[in-house]
């Protein structure tokens, strides 16, 4: 018969892996959605909002990294396209962030934004899937997580990302000897 | 027969079983072609990865206490609200008119600069051209996170009779509202805040980066400096706190 003790070790046990989770997804899921949104703001929101769902939710699913993911791909999605929702205090002045590293001095910050412009750019000219199959990965999802995440077939995952490699390599080649 | 080029990238991201590896492994001894292959790929996944690595933008402030705390709250959508208010406030300072009370409060300090019992022992300029604000509704609690240090800048904390958070910048720098937080995206600015709690408000936080400055919880507050003579916390936002 169980203990009244029961339902509470549960919720325990639960919390203590949503701690560990959180300590070792957060960082890399944050990361993913501020690459992949160019945002980091509202990946931050995305990120926060994802978690808080996982921990409402109770019980770690299957494959949580996946689970994760996948949730907060569909979270950023509905954001992009009630855009409007972001808060922005705006009347003069600069209103972006674009703080792209912050030692070297003023030099090798421009060279870091031009840098970081030029692969946003790259990454435009690819499908929102390939963009997610090389920032997944680049974060170190492994093939299985990226496959449950994006809805692939495990075994296609390293075709896919061969061909979104060499994808994004053409297209930074073509980019950074066009001229400006 | 030669492995694909998805093989060898999976032997590259070491997404293999051990014997798989081994196979690839005595292939690769006796096969030049294969080893150019691999190291085309190798190659290309190298710069990828650098270049990915340029998109790295500011770290995470999210702790696990953040998403316990948002995630037992009942999800009123407060925050929600008057993240929305705000917002119309956003296009109301574009041209448009107001419709509700409350929302005109916050539109007002957004296009004026406070009052005089704000500027009071204020350490914003008078000559400041874009002195902006928000006012915020709060249910006890208060948490206002600046992402970055700063390299000028100074923060004021006080408490004054009032309902709601005040919060005076005197540039206008992007910020958002979500879950009892307000996040100011300060990297590469340098105004000068003031930040005015509801007296008697049972939680408070004020933080640069990852260092706390300010906290309230109930009647005990922590902070990173005393206050002064007038009861004011008068901290610098610059890099030497973090």
């Amino acid at each position: 018969m169980p203990s009244p003790r029961e339902p509470l070790n549960r919720q325990e046990t639960f919390e203590t892996s949503f701690r560990g989770f959180f300590a070792d997804r957060f960082p890399p899921l944050h990361r993913y959605l501020s690459r992949i949104s160019g945002d980091p703001e509202l990946a931050e929101d995305v990120a926060q909002e994802t978690f808080v769902r996982l921990y409402r939710r109770g019980v770690m699913p299957d494959d949580p990294a996946a689970w994760l993911v996948s949730v907060a791909n569909n979270l950023l999605r509905d954001e992009q396209r009630k855009k409007s929702r972001r808060l922005r205090l705006i009347s003069t002045g600069k209103s972006q962030p674009d703080d792209v590293g912050e030692a070297g001095g003023p030099e090798a910050d421009l060279i870091l934004k031009e840098r970081a412009s030029l692969v946003r750019g790259v990454l435009d000219t690819m499908s929102q899937r390939e963009q997610q199959l090389l920032i997944l990965h680049h974060e170190g999802y492994s093939y299985q997580e990226i496959a449950v995440a994006l809805g692939v077939a495990p075994t296609g995952v390293g075709t896919l990302l061969v061909r979104a490699t060499a994808a994004f390599a053409r297209a930074f080649a073509s980019r950074s000897h066009a001229p400006r | 027969m030669h492995p694909d080029r998805p093989r060898w990238r999976a032997y590259l991201d070491s997404e293999m079983e051990a014997d798989e590896i081994a196979d690839l492994e005595r292939h690769l001894k006796d096969c030049g072609v294969c080893g150019l292959v691999a190291a085309e790929l190798q190659s290309d996944k190298v710069s990828v990865a650098e270049m990915l690595g340029s998109l790295e933008g500011p770290a995470s402030v999210t702790t696990v206490e953040d998403i316990l705390q948002s995630a037992r709250r009942p999800a009123s959508g407060r925050w929600a609200l008057i993240a929305a208010m705000i917002l119309l406030g956003f296009v109301t300072v574009a041209g448009a008119t107001i419709a509700t009370g409350a929302f005109q409060t916050i539109v007002e300090r957004i296009r004026r600069p406070p009052s005089a019992d704000t500027l009071e022992k204020s350490p914003v300029p008078d000559q400041s051209p874009a002195l902006t604000g928000i006012a915020l509704e709060t249910a006890g609690t208060a948490e206002i996170i600046f992402l970055s240090s700063q390299v000028n800048g100074t923060l004021t904390i006080t408490e004054g009779d009032r309902s709601n958070v005040d919060i005076v910048a005197t540039a206008t720098v992007p910020y958002t509202v979500r879950s009892g937080r307000v996040t100011i995206v300060n990297a590469g600015t340098s105004a000068d805040y003031r930040i005015i709690f509801p007296r008697g408000l049972h939680r408070a936080l004020v933080r640069v980066a990852d260092r706390v400055l300010f906290s309230r919880d109930g009647s005990v507050v922590r902070a990173a400096v005393k206050p002064d003579s007038t009861g004011q916390y008068v901290v610098s936002l610059s890099s030497s706190f973090n």
